[in-house]
């Protein structure tokens, strides 16, 4: 009887801590006390269970996205008017892909073309699904900073990541999402800023395209945890 | 004949030693990175996902790999640079 309790035991020990492996990290998220203004902190503590379903989605249906520390919340542009209290609900992504000789091969306005078109219009998708977002005044706009590995980064150096930051205000996001609006007259009414690693580069000028990868890749062997689905 | 074959060995010797030696740059990457594997999970990892096979990735994996920064760390633009809070 005594040994029966303890498989169990051991069993739930090991199934409890198999799921809390598993789980996505809530420090993903900018805690409400970070904040520097009350407009901020207020538009965090409302939409707090759509920053955790944002970051749970990422983190179980798409397992090739790392989203850093603090890397999901209402954060103010630094390319704004600074007098003004602008917030921006924005997520930082990183794209974790091979090495490829084709994506090597294009200038870096081409790679961050291709950046924007395949992940930036999804994630849009992503973090406008509870519609109240994008009717809500006090929401100013969206961004999405996407990073990836420079291709001409090689070991031992240390990696350097490339990054667009795409700003797009409420209405454009409102329809984008819509389907009023092409990824094209998108990626023309937002503002993207590149790096070289740390190095600003400027406003990025971009050629984009529909991408649906996202829609039809699946990743080889990858199964979502039990009672999570993927759409 | 015993000279030839005296200098036989001793070329065979030099270059057996030779092959088995690193150059110095070697050593000097090897001594920054002196374990081949960053971690247990690294290494675990590594026994389960052979070349030629099919690689079985979990959440686990990756998680592991990115708290270790297997990779090491990367420079990028700074959250800062971009937002503020």
């Amino acid at each position: 009887m005594s040994a029966r309790l303890l498989t169990a035991a051991v069993a739930l020990a090991l199934s409890v801590v198999g799921r809390a492996v598993a789980a996505p990290l809530d420090d993903r998220i900018l805690p409400v006390d970070e904040y520097t203004s009350q407009k901020a902190r207020a538009l965090a503590q409302k939409y707090a269970p759509v920053l955790r379903d944002l970051n749970a989605g990422i983190y179980h249906c798409l397992p090739w996205l790392d989203v850093s520390k603090e890397s999901i919340g209402f954060f103010r542009p630094k390319h704004l008017v600074q007098s003004q209290d602008n917030r921006y609900l924005s997520l930082r992504i990183f794209i974790v892909q091979d090495r490829s000789p084709q994506f090597a091969a294009l200038k870096l306005e081409e790679r961050a073309s291709a950046m924007f078109s395949r992940y930036v219009g999804a994630m849009l998708r992503r973090m406008a699904q509870r519609r109240e977002l994008v009717t809500d005044s006090l929401v100013d706009g969206f961004s999405v900073i996407v990073g990836w590995l420079k291709p001409t980064s090689q070991p031992p150096a240390p990696p350097v990541h490339e990054t667009i930051a795409v700003f797009a205000d409420r209405p454009t996001v409102a329809e984008y999402v819509a389907g009023r609006v092409s990824i094209t007259a998108l990626a023309a009414r937002a503002a993207v800023f590149g790096y070289d690693g740390e190095t600003p580069l400027g406003r990025i000028p971009l050629r984009v395209w529909e991408d649906d990868f996202l829609k039809t890749f699946q990743l080889a062997n990858d199964q979502p945890a039990s009672g999570v689905s993927c759409r | 004949m015993r000279g030839t074959n005296g200098r036989l060995l001793l070329a065979g010797t030099a270059l057996l030693l030779s092959a088995g030696c690193a150059t110095t740059d070697e050593w000097a990457t090897w001594s920054q990175n002196p374990a081949h594997f960053a971690s247990i999970e690294h290494y675990r990892f590594s026994v389960k996902n052979r070349p030629g096979t099919s690689p079985r990735v979990t959440r686990e994996d990756l998680d592991a790999a990115r708290a270790q920064n297997w990779w090491g760390r990367p420079i990028t633009v700074r959250q800062e640079q971009i937002l503020e809070r």
